[in-house]
Parts: structure tokens; C-alpha cells; sequence
């Protein structure tokens, strides 16, 4: 099977919905002709044109109000933020206008905007550049946050997320676009709310999302050969969840370990670590471990950078603890 | 105020009852007179109602677990009612003693001041094999018991159970105290057994006729059948319809026929009493009362106690005879294996066909001896061939 | 007034239609005035003294043409075609309500009258506006987006960055700014710079697109102005701003404290909108006192009949709370 990079299967996502939908259109500053900040949008202008690959000013905040107005009178939109980091420009947009619509008129119109973006650090872009902010949208209610680990997830992803009729906030990771792995040449699609198990494993099992789930699978390859075998969950979407895949991992393996890079105080972690304490208590057999960001803002040079994030060992170490 | 629920004894003999289920549960409002919970007696299953009206404030009596009679098991009270937290009442038996078979108990042994340091898992397959959390080592961080501490505890100390997945399931109620008697009856009573097979062909005939005749109603069976005639033949042989205790053979003035029934809590004997004074038809019906009720956990105290003599019959299971067990309190029992279709030869020589039934009457020989054993028998198999007065 | 008084050009029926839509606003807010402080939860925001604008604008428009409203909407949507009875079965918070009673004044809104929502956010409508202004483009369509706000909403950022991709994208959107000189409880004179308070339209000109002040409590002049507007936009020539000037009467919500010099306010009552039109309407001959007479009535009983449908709704359930969350 062909090996793409992960931002070649994003824009696939977008380019085959887009030949489907003559009303779909994707806007953002740089996406035109420039094709876009991480070279996601490369080609589509020349293909789509103008109004349905759109350049915009930098006006997160409009560009996304602009976004929910198209998207509830007919005309789906993509909108293209390529920074996470950008987004509090755009809260209100996202959080009072978008994710309230279909619930504030009692089901009158749904607001099916996509919001693209890329979370992470690892790429020595310092404070302002290298957030995660997932969490931030998965405490608002109405709307669905996405968080695919390969390409091939986030191809099949995108294009459920742009059939959804509810605003989706579709989270990639600037570390990972040059990433490859197999896609296939046929149109396929994943269900939002479905995780995906990378690795089978009777030990522990650990929750990892986005880039950390290829952290933890080389951790998982190295523990093998002694003998701890790891069971890795990618959960895929964090909103809906699929919570039976991640509880039937724990019932089998009782152990516990949850990785994200967003910062441990606050950070997804915590959310999936109440479910399982409540839905799964009889079944654990050691307390839950979380492994994030420490808790600071993300620093730029390598060493310090490092440090803060999340990282093997650190993954690792907390395996270990469980198994003690 | 404040108003204590009691654990009723049902019977003179009731040590322990157990909640099979709460239909109310703490918080909940109770009217005067509704069911709060059912309990499982040694004999029978009784619903409990609540004395008086109002708010079921605490739970004493567990579910599924043994508690002792006339102790309180619940509180019931008005909203503003705080209880008092009572320490609950020892048990009062040697079941303390059985410590394998015990429920877990609190552990005065590791290092968190009472509480036993285990995982979520290990606490939770204690409870289910029933192994005390105080005698298993933990080898995790401060001496924490976890899921691989407790299976392996389990393997060592469950020889019997090869593999760690047996499941260990305390007796209680009447399976309880079936397992009593029987071990009593066992261990007390001199027991022989004597069997004889009998041609029941023309009794079986019309009762067959009778059944057609008489359409839907009361069906008569083949141990109603045999119930009448024994119940008839006892009368002429009334040491078998007795009881022997502290060296006296008491014979009883009414033939009480237990019938033994399987049901889903275990072994029970229903009983007619006065069989003597029953048609086979009333009989019969009776016997479809009793055991219905029986079936549905719904017998009451009086159906099944006073049996003189008890019937038994595994025939519809293929088993042709069996040595049954005299219940504690009688002499005698009989057992009726299969019916089957027999050939013998008569006086000619010619292979005549017959139906034939064995039976088994096993005896305790303090009070019945061989030959009274087998004069009754004989009797019955005559009676039983030549059936008169059964359908008049 | 001589005979070239511009309400001569419009036709009887429209002028009757835009009499009898003012005065369905200002008694169904008057109205509310007392329901709000008696027998309704939550909050309402008064239109009263500002009615010549929505009416005017929405005379203008189809009713597939979008308007987004604010937190003042109920006269955008009495204007753009809005059921009494629904609407005060909202504030009412009954099932009979535009969303079913869950989301009271705020939030009013129709998809099939094109009313894409009051808003509780600030200048929240403004870029959605541009937003289905780009939809229309896309689509080919010879539809129209209308914006309405306030001046306070002016000075978001969210203005600024929807009036310039409007601009840009030429885009077929009209903003309407209804300068009615309060901000709660702030003058508008002073969050705006001297050079700009007495136009605020000459804002649109930064982003290159014409903007014309206008005298709010004059219907006639509204409703020639809005056609100019949407007729602009509806052919392509992309954005217009027409800034109405006027004057909220009322407190900030119904019940609120007024921090308002009396002289202030009782001027601005001598310029009411309604009467500004009844005078016209006498002196052109257009229609007879008993003939508005009539039709005060009439309105006058459609807004008790609608008080009394709402009143008798039903209450929506506690579990109906949990429905909708997503589509």
C-alpha cells in the first residue's frame, strides 16, 4: 500500500469532500496560493480557486463568525487556524456562537463548521507557538474536538468531521505533518467516537492521543523485551469518546497510564482519569498515572524544551510505577 | 422516633435468617404494612413488613449474609431521625470458626490502621472467593495486595480447586439446613434398604382411564397413586408411620405424607396430612397445590412440617432405584424408581407383558426391623397390582 | 410637508404594513416592559424610540434575505415577520417559543424568516452576517445579509474584521448602526473620538465601502435609504453602512436604573417615530386618524390575544434540557 505523509492525507480529506460538495470551502490566511502555513492546502487553489480555497486577513475571531454564518445558510465551511496557539483569538466565535447555535434554537439549524488546526510543540517554536489547548474545547458542550495520531486516521477522520452537521474542532500536530504511513487510494471513512487500539498488551494499558501515541509505542517496543507487555489506546476523538474500548483495555489489563502533551493540571488526563476511577474502580489494581507537559509555559531552546515536555522516559517511568 | 425491625424465627429451630433481597432501601418512605425485604428461613421464605410508617433509615442485616433471629436488622424513622451506629451482633454459632468459608474480614494487620491496604481488584475477587484480605501478603508499594497477591494466595490455600477460577458459595436457608439433617440423619439413624419391584399395569390402566375421562382438573399421578396405598397400607402397619426418640417408638395417630419436590432454593417435602382421609383425586390436587407453592418460594411453615412418612421419586430422571435418606423425626421413607415395560412368564410359560415400577423403602432399624420392613412392602406391592377402591 | 414629501412615493398598502409593524413593536414592548418585571423570568431589552429602524430596514428586504440581530432584537424580528405569539411564548419560556422556551430574549430567532438569531454577545451577529453574505456569493444567489447593531458594537474588533472581509470579498451585506447614543450605561460621545461622533458611518469609508448617516426616527427616510443599501449589495457592488441616528427610551433592560438627565430623554420622546409618521401620514392625506385608529386596535388585540396563547403554553420538561446539544 502507498505511504503519504500525514498533511498529504489531510488534504485529500478536504480536496475528494470538496469535488462532492461544490458549496464546500476551506478559508484561512495563507491557504491560497502560498498553500498554507505547514503546506497542508498545497495545489488546492489552483484546483478550487478563489472563495472555495480562500485567503483571509488575520482575523481569527471573524474569520471564524464568517465561518458559522456560511456554514448555517448552506455553504459548509473549513477554516484553517494553523496555530492552536491562535485560537483564544477566536474564542467567542467558537465557544459563544458555534458550539451554542443548535442548542440555543432548539434544533432550528446545526453549525457543520470544521476548524482545522495543529497543537505541539517539539518543534522549538517557543511559548506562543507550541500549545495544546484541546481541553479547553472538549468543557464546551455542542461541540466535538478530534485528535488523530496518523495519517491514515486523520484522512478517514476529516472527512466524518466534515459530514458531521455539528461544529468540529479538528486538531493536528505541527510535529507530525512530514510523518508517513499506508493510506489507501480508495475513499474511506472513520466514525468520530471510535478509538483504535495501536498495540494489544495484557499489562497496562495506555491512553495516548496525537503525537503521543508514536512516544509511546517505541516505549512499548523497548519494555517488551523485557517482558511488560503494553497495551496502547488511542482514543481518536476525546468528544464523543469511546469510552467501552478504553474500559474493556482496563478491566483486561488493570493497570493504568494516560499521556497527553497538553499540560498535566487541567489537561484531558484528569477528565479520563474520573471516568475510570468511577466506571472501572473494581477493576484497577494500581492508582492512574498521567504523563503531560509540566507545568509551565513551553520554553524554546532543545534542552529546555525537553525537558517540559513529555518524553519517553517519563512515559516509560510511569509504566513502571503502575506495574510496581 | 425510632422503630427496630426485627429478624423474626420463624420456627423453633431457626437460628439464622438471610435478606435474599431489600425492596426498600435507606431514605426510602415505608407504609405500615409493606414489604421492606424477604428473608430465607431454615424452612420457608417469609416477606417482611414494616411495623409502622416512615423513612427506612439504616440497613443492619445484609443481603445474602447469615443474621441472627430476634436481632435488630433495620431502623426505620422519622426524616429528622439520626441512628445511633450499634455495633452489629456477634454471630452466634461456630461459624466463626469456618474461616475458609467466611466472609472478609476487617484486618487488624497492615499498616493503614484497620483498613486492609488492597487494590480496587484484589478486594474485589476477595469477596467473591471468599478469602480473608487479612491473610494475604502484598508485595506492592506499603504492602499493597494486589489482583497477582490474591490469585496467588487463592492457589495455594484452594488445593482442591485445581485452577484459580472456582467460585465459593456459602449455604444458607433451606439448602442449609437440608446439608444439616441429612448429615444428622446420617450420622444417627441405622439405616437398611429394601427393594422390590411390583406390576403396576392395571393401577397404571385406570388411572390412565381416569385422567382421560375425568379431562383437565386433577391429574393423578403415579406417586399419587402410590401415596394412597402407602398411606392405606401404614395403617396397617403403623410403626412405620413413627418416630423414635430417646429410646421410645412413638406412633403417630395420622398418616402426614411428605412428598419430596426440587426447587430452585433447594430440596423441600411437602406435606398432606391425614392422607388416610383423602379420595386419590384429592389427593392428587393437593399435591399440585403444595408443589406449586413450593415451586414459587410461596410454601408456608405449616406445608411442609409434620411428615410421618416420606415419598420419593427420581423415575423421570431414567433412575431405577436408589437408597433414599430417612428425614430426621421419621422412620421410614420409599423411593420409586422408573417405570418400565417387563416381560415375565406365566404359569404357561408365555412371555406376558407387564409395567413395572421398583421401589425402595429404607428403614431405621431402631424401630423397624427386616421383616416388618418387608411385610410392609409386601403388602403395598400387592395393593398396588391389585388396585380396589382407588377411583371410588 | 408639500407634495413632494417622499412617503408620497410609497405605495398605500406598504405604508399601512409599516404603520401597523411599528406599532406591533412598540406595544409588544410595552407590554413586556410590565411582564418582564411580574410574570417572566430573565431579561428583555427595549426597542422602544428605535422602531423606524428595523421597520424601515425590513421593508426593504425579502424574506429570504438574512438579517442577524442583537441583544435589542425583538424589533428586527417583529419587523422581519416574527409571531407575536412565539415570541412571547419564548420570553415566557414555554414550548409555544421560537426554541422551544429554553433560551429566552436573547435568542430568538427563525431560519425560515431569515432571522440567523438575536445575540447576546456583542456585535456576535456582525461577522455571521458576512458569513451568510458569503454564502450567497457562493451560491450565486441574488440574496442579501443585513447586519444590525449598535454604535458600542462599532468599536469590537469583530466589527472591524468582518466590515473589512465584506470589503474585501465584496460581499452583498448592509450594516445598519443604530447610534442610539447609549451603551448601557455609558454616552456614546465618550468611547468615540470628536472627529467621528457626529457621523460614525465615515468609519466604512477606512474600509472602502460608502456609509451614510441618516435620521433614525424617520421611517420614510429609513426605508428610502435601506433600498438604496440593499439594492447596492443585491447587484454586486458589495458592502453599504447606513448609520441610524436615534434614541433608546427606555433603560438598558426593562427595570434597569436610569442614569439619564429626565430633560434628555423627554426630548427625545418629543421625536417619536411613530408619532413623526402619524403627523406625515395626516398631513399627505394618506390616512384618516379613524383609520389608524382602526388598526391600533387591531394590533392592540393581536398583542393580547398573542400574551394570552403564551400565557396558556406549556412549560417545556426538565429532561427537554439535554436535547439538541448536537445535531
Amino acid at each position: 500500500m502507498r505511504k503519504i505523509e500525514f498533511r498529504t492525507a489531510v488534504r485529500e480529506a478536504m480536496e475528494e469532500e470538496m469535488r462532492k460538495d461544490p458549496l464546500l470551502f476551506l478559508f484561512g490566511y495563507d491557504v491560497g496560493e502560498y498553500g498554507g502555513e505547514f503546506r497542508v492546502s498545497q495545489g488546492m487553489h489552483a484546483e478550487f480557486g478563489d472563495r472555495r480555497v480562500q485567503d483571509a486577513p488575520i482575523n481569527e475571531n471573524g474569520m471564524v463568525g464568517l465561518g458559522v454564518g456560511a456554514s448555517i445558510t448552506g455553504t459548509k465551511a473549513i477554516i484553517e487556524i494553523a496555530f492552536m496557539d491562535f485560537l483564544p483569538m477566536a474564542m467567542d466565535a467558537i465557544v459563544n456562537q458555534a458550539a451554542k447555535f443548535n442548542y440555543t434554537f432548539a434544533g432550528q439549524r446545526s453549525v457543520p463548521l470544521v476548524l482545522r488546526t495543529a497543537m505541539g510543540g517539539y518543534i522549538r517554536a517557543a511559548e506562543q507557538h507550541s500549545q495544546c489547548l484541546e481541553n479547553w474545547f472538549v468543557h464546551v458542550p455542542g461541540l466535538k474536538v478530534v485528535v488523530p495520531s496518523t495519517g491514515y486516521d486523520a484522512k478517514g477522520l476529516l472527512k466524518s468531521a466534515i459530514l458531521d452537521p455539528n461544529p468540529v474542532i479538528f486538531v493536528e500536530h505541527k510535529f507530525m505533518y512530514p510523518m508517513k504511513s499506508e493510506v489507501p487510494e480508495e475513499e474511506y471513512t472513520i466514525p468520530l467516537g471510535s478509538a483504535d487500539v495501536k498495540r494489544e498488551g495484557t499489562d497496562v494499558t495506555v491512553i495516548a492521543y496525537s503525537y503521543m501515541v508514536h512516544l509511546t509505542l517505541n516505549v512499548a517496543k523497548k519494555l517488551e523485551k523485557e517482558g511488560i507487555s503494553v497495551e496502547v489506546v488511542d482514543p481518536r476523538s476525546l468528544v464523543p469518546l469511546d469510552e467501552e474500548t478504553i474500559l474493556n483495555s482496563v478491566r483486561k489489563t488493570n493497570r493504568v497510564v494516560i499521556v497527553h502533551e497538553a499540560h498535566e493540571r487541567g489537561g484531558w488526563g484528569g477528565e479520563m482519569a474520573a471516568i475510570i476511577a468511577d466506571k472501572a474502580f473494581s477493576d484497577l489494581d494500581a492508582p492512574i498515572k498521567r504523563v503531560g507537559a509540566r507545568n509551565t509555559p513551553i520554553p524554546f531552546p532543545a534542552q529546555l524544551e525537553e525537558f517540559i515536555l513529555p518524553s519517553e522516559d517519563r512515559i516509560e517511568a510511569a509504566i513502571r510505577e503502575v506495574l510496581a | 422516633m425510632i422503630t427496630k425491625v426485627i429478624m423474626p424465627q420463624m420456627s423453633l429451630t431457626m437460628q439464622f435468617g438471610t435478606v435474599t433481597e431489600w425492596v426498600k432501601l435507606p431514605g426510602d418512605y415505608v407504609k405500615e404494612g409493606e414489604t421492606i425485604c424477604t428473608i430465607e428461613g431454615d424452612k420457608a421464605i417469609l416477606d417482611v413488613e414494616a411495623p409502622v410508617s416512615g423513612i427506612l433509615k439504616k440497613i443492619v442485616a445484609k443481603k445474602g449474609t447469615e443474621f441472627p433471629v430476634k436481632e435488630v436488622m433495620a431502623y426505620i424513622g422519622d426524616p429528622g431521625d439520626v441512628i445511633d451506629v450499634e455495633p452489629e451482633p456477634e454471630p452466634k454459632t461456630a461459624a466463626a470458626e469456618a474461616d475458609k468459608g467466611s466472609a472478609p474480614v476487617q484486618s487488624t494487620s497492615s499498616s493503614k490502621g484497620g483498613r486492609v491496604n488492597a487494590s480496587p481488584v484484589a478486594k474485589r475477587l476477595a469477596q467473591e472467593k471468599n478469602i480473608n484480605l487479612s491473610k494475604v501478603k502484598g508485595s506492592g508499594p506499603d504492602g499493597r495486595i494486589s489482583k497477582e497477591d490474591l490469585l496467588a494466595y487463592f492457589a495455594e490455600e484452594a488445593p482442591q480447586s485445581g485452577d484459580s477460577s472456582s467460585i465459593g458459595k456459602q449455604l444458607t436457608g433451606i439448602k442449609k439446613t437440608v446439608a444439616e439433617r441429612m448429615a444428622q440423619s446420617n450420622r444417627e439413624i441405622p439405616h437398611f434398604h429394601l427393594s422390590i419391584s411390583c406390576d403396576i399395569s392395571e393401577a397404571n390402566k385406570l388411572r390412565k382411564e381416569f385422567n382421560n375421562k375425568k379431562g383437565s382438573g386433577s391429574h393423578i399421578s403415579l406417586t399419587d397413586v402410590v401415596s394412597w396405598s402407602v398411606s392405606r397400607q401404614l395403617q396397617k402397619h403403623p410403626v412405620l408411620n413413627s418416630s423414635f426418640t430417646d429410646n421410645q417408638v412413638i406412633e403417630h395417630r395420622d398418616v402426614n405424607i411428605g412428598l419430596a419436590v426440587d426447587t430452585p432454593n433447594g430440596l423441600l417435602v411437602v406435606v398432606i396430612k391425614d392422607a388416610v382421609s383423602k379420595s386419590l383425586e384429592e389427593l392428587a390436587g393437593e399435591r399440585q397445590v403444595l408443589t406449586q407453592r413450593a415451586l414459587e418460594s410461596k410454601q408456608t411453615v405449616e406445608d411442609i412440617s409434620g411428615a410421618t412418612f416420606s415419598i420419593t421419586n427420581l423415575g423421570m430422571f431414567g433412575i431405577l432405584t436408589f437408597d433414599p435418606i430417612i428425614s430426621p423425626g421419621q422412620v421410614a421413607i420409599l423411593s420409586l424408581g422408573e417405570l418400565k415395560n417387563a416381560f415375565e412368564l406365566d404359569e404357561n410359560n408365555a412371555v406376558k407383558p407387564f409395567e413395572q415400577i421398583s421401589m425402595t423403602l429404607g428403614c431405621d432399624h431402631r424401630a423397624v426391623d427386616g421383616v416388618a420392613g418387608a411385610k410392609f412392602l409386601a403388602d403395598l406391592k400387592e395393593s398396588l397390582s391389585q388396585p380396589s377402591g382407588m377411583y371410588d | 410637508m408639500e407634495q413632494n414629501d417622499p412617503i408620497t412615493q410609497i405605495n398605500a398598502k406598504d405604508i399601512r404594513k409599516i404603520y401597523e409593524t411599528m406599532l406591533k413593536i412598540r406595544m409588544f414592548e410595552t407590554k413586556e416592559k410590565d411582564l418582564i418585571q411580574t410574570e417572566q423570568e430573565g431579561f428583555a431589552h427595549s426597542y422602544v424610540g428605535e422602531e423606524a429602524i428595523a421597520t424601515g430596514v425590513a421593508a426593504a428586504l425579502r424574506q429570504d434575505d438574512y438579517i442577524t440581530s442583537t441583544h435589542r432584537g425583538h424589533g428586527h424580528m417583529i419587523a422581519k415577520g416574527g409571531e407575536l405569539g412565539k415570541m412571547y411564548g419564548e420570553l415566557y419560556g414555554r414550548t409555544s417559543g421560537y426554541c422551544r422556551g429554553r433560551s429566552g430574549s436573547l435568542h430568538i430567532a427563525d431560519f425560515d424568516l431569515g432571522v440567523l438569531g438575536a445575540n447576546g454577545i456583542v456585535g456576535g451577529g456582525i461577522p455571521i452576517a458576512v458569513g451568510a453574505a458569503y454564502s450567497i456569493q457562493l451560491r450565486k444567489s441574488d440574496q442579501v445579509a443585513v447586519a444590525f447593531f449598535g454604535e458600542g458594537a462599532m468599536n469590537q474588533g469583530l466589527f472591524h474584521e468582518a466590515a473589512n472581509m465584506a470589503a474585501i470579498y465584496q460581499l452583498p451585506v448592509v450594516f445598519i448602526v443604530e447610534v442610539n447614543h447609549w451603551q448601557c450605561g455609558v454616552r456614546y460621545e465618550t468611547v468615540y473620538h470628536p472627529s467621528v461622533i457626529e457621523n460614525v458611518a465615515i468609519r466604512a469609508q477606512s474600509y472602502g465601502f460608502p456609509g451614510e448617516k441618516i435620521d433614525g426616527n424617520d421611517v420614510v427616510e429609513v426605508y428610502q435609504y435601506a433600498k438604496k443599501a440593499i439594492e447596492n449589495a443585491r447587484s454586486g457592488k458589495g458592502p453599504y453602512m447606513l448609520a441610524c441616528y436615534t434614541y433608546r427610551i427606555e433603560t438598558h433592560f426593562m427595570g434597569d436604573i436610569d442614569i439619564r438627565p429626565a430633560d434628555e430623554v423627554n426630548e427625545w420622546r418629543k421625536n417619536d417615530p411613530i408619532e413623526n409618521l402619524e403627523r406625515r401620514m395626516v398631513k399627505a392625506a394618506i390616512m384618516s386618524g379613524s383609520e389608524m385608529e382602526e388598526i391600533r386596535d387591531s394590533v392592540s388585540t393581536q398583542v393580547t390575544q398573542a400574551i394570552d396563547f403564551a400565557r396558556q403554553s406549556s412549560k417545556p420538561e426538565p429532561e427537554s434540557a439535554l436535547e439538541h446539544v448536537y445535531s
